[in-house]
């Protein structure tokens, strides 16, 4: 009886950690993203979740300059 | 003889539909049908850009080999190379942008569709054909005459003309950028994450 005592609490434990770490699997992406600070937009409104995300992806995307490459042009023309 | 005219019926639907389908084919309401029709009219002002392109390389070979200075020559092979470099630089690198922005863009429309987000769709196609015009269009030094004074000039005004070209594009890209931006901000508050 023990022995069956025993064996049954074992797997609840394993039935528990097996929940637990399904849990975290599925919580922890909606945990650390809802950690992160939330993004403020020009007209004053916060954003959260996934439209945070997307705005963040926007404003990463950086412009480069063309001015360096005109200024060089241009000083090379200074030899014609 | 039923089985023949139910085959002619059934063929006779088939028909009809396919007919049905291929008029659908662009709904200027839904910019997954009309991407192909933009898609069409870049490749064919493409085409004509090129011919300009293609023009304007071979009169500035003309003028150049009327140059009679070797330094002065090169140098304006080079400048009339590098302008070119540059303004393919410039295009493919705003295309990328636009890109990136196209798939921000999928994956907002995924969680909501909104009056925004088809501007935004609309704003991003608009920057991508000023882009790949740009790209088709001539970059080089259009020449007047062979005397230095107008070498000069006619470098310059070059210069100046492909800048401003590229910053005209550059705007384009710009605009589209804020359209996705609005679209985003107006998902959130559909979606419940704009406070």
């Amino acid at each position: 009886m023990n022995k069956d005592r025993k064996n049954d609490q074992f797997l609840y434990i394993i039935l528990a950690v097996l929940f637990a770490a399904v849990a975290v699997i599925i919580m922890y992406p909606k945990v650390t993203s809802e950690l992160q600070p939330a993004v403020q937009t020009q007209t004053g409104g916060v954003l959260k979740g996934e439209s945070r995300d997307l705005m963040r992806e926007v404003e990463s995307v950086t412009e480069e300059s063309s001015g360096d490459d005109f200024g060089q042009l241009r000083t090379e023309a200074e030899g014609l | 003889m039923m089985k023949q005219a139910g085959l002619a019926a059934g063929l006779m639907v088939l028909l009809a539909a396919g007919m049905v389908v291929a008029q659908e084919d662009v709904d200027y309401q839904n910019p997954q049908t009309w991407r192909q029709e933009v898609r069409n009219e870049i490749r064919s002002q493409k085409e004509r850009l090129q011919e300009l392109r293609d023009k304007q390389r071979m009169e500035l070979k003309a003028k150049i080999a009327q140059i009679r200075d070797a330094r002065i020559k090169l140098l304006v092979e080079k400048i009339g190379e590098r302008m070119c470099t540059v303004n393919t630089n410039r295009t493919e690198s705003m295309k990328k942008q636009l890109e990136t922005f196209a798939r921000i863009l999928d994956k907002a429309e995924a969680r909501a569709k909104t009056a925004e987000t088809a501007v935004a769709r609309k704003a991003i196609e608009d920057a991508l054909t000023a882009v790949e015009s740009q790209s088709a269009r001539p970059c080089n030094i259009t020449l007047t005459g062979t005397e230095s004074a107008v070498l000069r000039a006619d470098t310059r005004n070059s210069m100046a003309m492909l800048e401003n070209q590229l910053k005209g594009v550059k705007e384009q890209v710009r605009q589209a950028r804020r359209a996705v931006t609005q679209a985003i901000i107006s998902v959130a508050k559909v979606m419940g994450e704009y406070e």
